[in-house]
């Protein structure tokens, strides 16, 4: 796993959360191949770890799931559950925020008070 | 390029057998992901045998993927339970309230009439430490079976412990166990009889309430019985 991966992987949920925030609903082999198309191959998602976030996320009730059987086999649509809604978008402004954070600590030139 | 059926097989056959899998939910979701990824393989000229392999290795191999169940079992088990608790809200609400009352008030009658007039003709507490401990077993097997499929295949002919049969079976025995536990402390206090009965009308009221939520999550989820046949 190389460090774009690993960094990819403590986000996951938020970049779940905002593909499906965009898309109505998707499964997971086409979230897969989103993150692929959008970054233009440069960070993928290993299913060993997308698949263990999506279940998560819906045993937390945020996702909500619904099958139907395409091409004669059943397929598992992943969506935000409507109660949800606002609290997946306070998730994806509080991950926002750490990364704008994380921006201005690692932006050269900054002074830093770090309180122990 | 689109798979045969017999090839479609053979990928829910590597879920099945090799990867000892037993939650059907995540089989097919795994089965759709596979195909689609082998079919987009197929598609650059690929074999099926190599797209199959390619595939595997994406997802980290076999031993992922069973970890990846384990993954799905533990957030389906929580997803389940919070439904069950819906339902046993529904109790309390209209118009399941009217049930509840009924019931609460049966119960009430059939405790203080247990208490006043039948007291000191039977000891109920050998034979409810006898239950308690009869139902001991039963987790204990379960959680052997469950373990057990994985490893030997031809266990697997006797039928499936999946995760659904954990929540039933959990949630009948938590039930049962913790009624007959608080009972026993109850009838151990030194209180009124009339103290007496008024908790245990309200423990067995809560805990029927909870067991017909139980039936209803039983009727819902399809999950009738603790272990499945294949």
């Amino acid at each position: 796993m190389n460090n774009t991966q690993k960094l990819l992987k403590g986000s996951l949920s938020a970049v779940i959360l905002k593909l499906l925030s965009e898309n109505e609903r998707m499964y997971g082999y086409e979230i897969c191949q989103k993150v692929k198309e959008i970054t233009a191959g440069q960070m993928r998602i290993t299913e060993g770890a997308l698949y263990p976030a999506l279940h998560k996320l819906e045993g937390e009730g945020i996702l909500t799931t619904h099958t139907e059987v395409i091409d004669g086999r059943a397929r598992k649509y992943y969506s935000i559950a409507e109660d949800q809604q606002g609290n997946a978008v306070n998730r994806l402004s509080q991950i926002q925020e750490f990364i704008q954070q994380l921006q201005l600590v690692l932006t050269p030139g900054k002074v830093l008070t770090i309180n122990a | 390029m689109k798979i045969t059926q017999g090839q479609y097989f053979e990928i829910e056959e590597f879920f099945t057998e090799k990867c000892r899998l037993v939650e059907t939910e995540f089989i097919e979701e795994m089965v759709d992901h596979f195909t689609d990824g082998i079919e987009h393989r197929m598609t650059d000229g690929i074999s099926f045998n190599s797209a199959i392999d390619q595939t595997v290795e994406e997802f980290g191999g076999i031993k992922t993927i069973r970890k990846m169940q384990w993954e799905f079992q533990k957030a389906f088990v929580k997803k389940q339970v919070r439904e069950w608790w819906v339902l046993s809200k529904e109790y309390l609400k209209k118009p399941k309230i009217y049930r509840t009352i009924l019931i609460s008030l049966t119960v009430t009658l059939l405790t203080f009439y247990v208490c006043l007039f039948t007291s000191g003709h039977s000891d109920p507490k050998h034979f409810l430490s006898g239950f308690i401990s009869g139902a001991l077993i039963a987790p204990i097997v379960f959680v052997l079976a469950y373990f057990v499929q994985f490893y030997l295949g031809w266990f697997r002919s006797f039928g499936l412990v999946k995760a659904q049969h954990f929540v039933n079976a959990g949630i009948s025995i938590s039930l049962s166990t913790t009624s007959i536990l608080l009972f026993v402390v109850i009838d151990e206090l030194h209180l009124v009889m009339m103290i007496k009965a008024l908790l245990l009308s309200v423990l067995w009221s809560v805990i029927l309430m909870l067991y017909l939520a139980t039936i209803d999550y039983s009727r819902k989820t399809g999950a009738d019985s603790w272990y499945q046949m294949r």
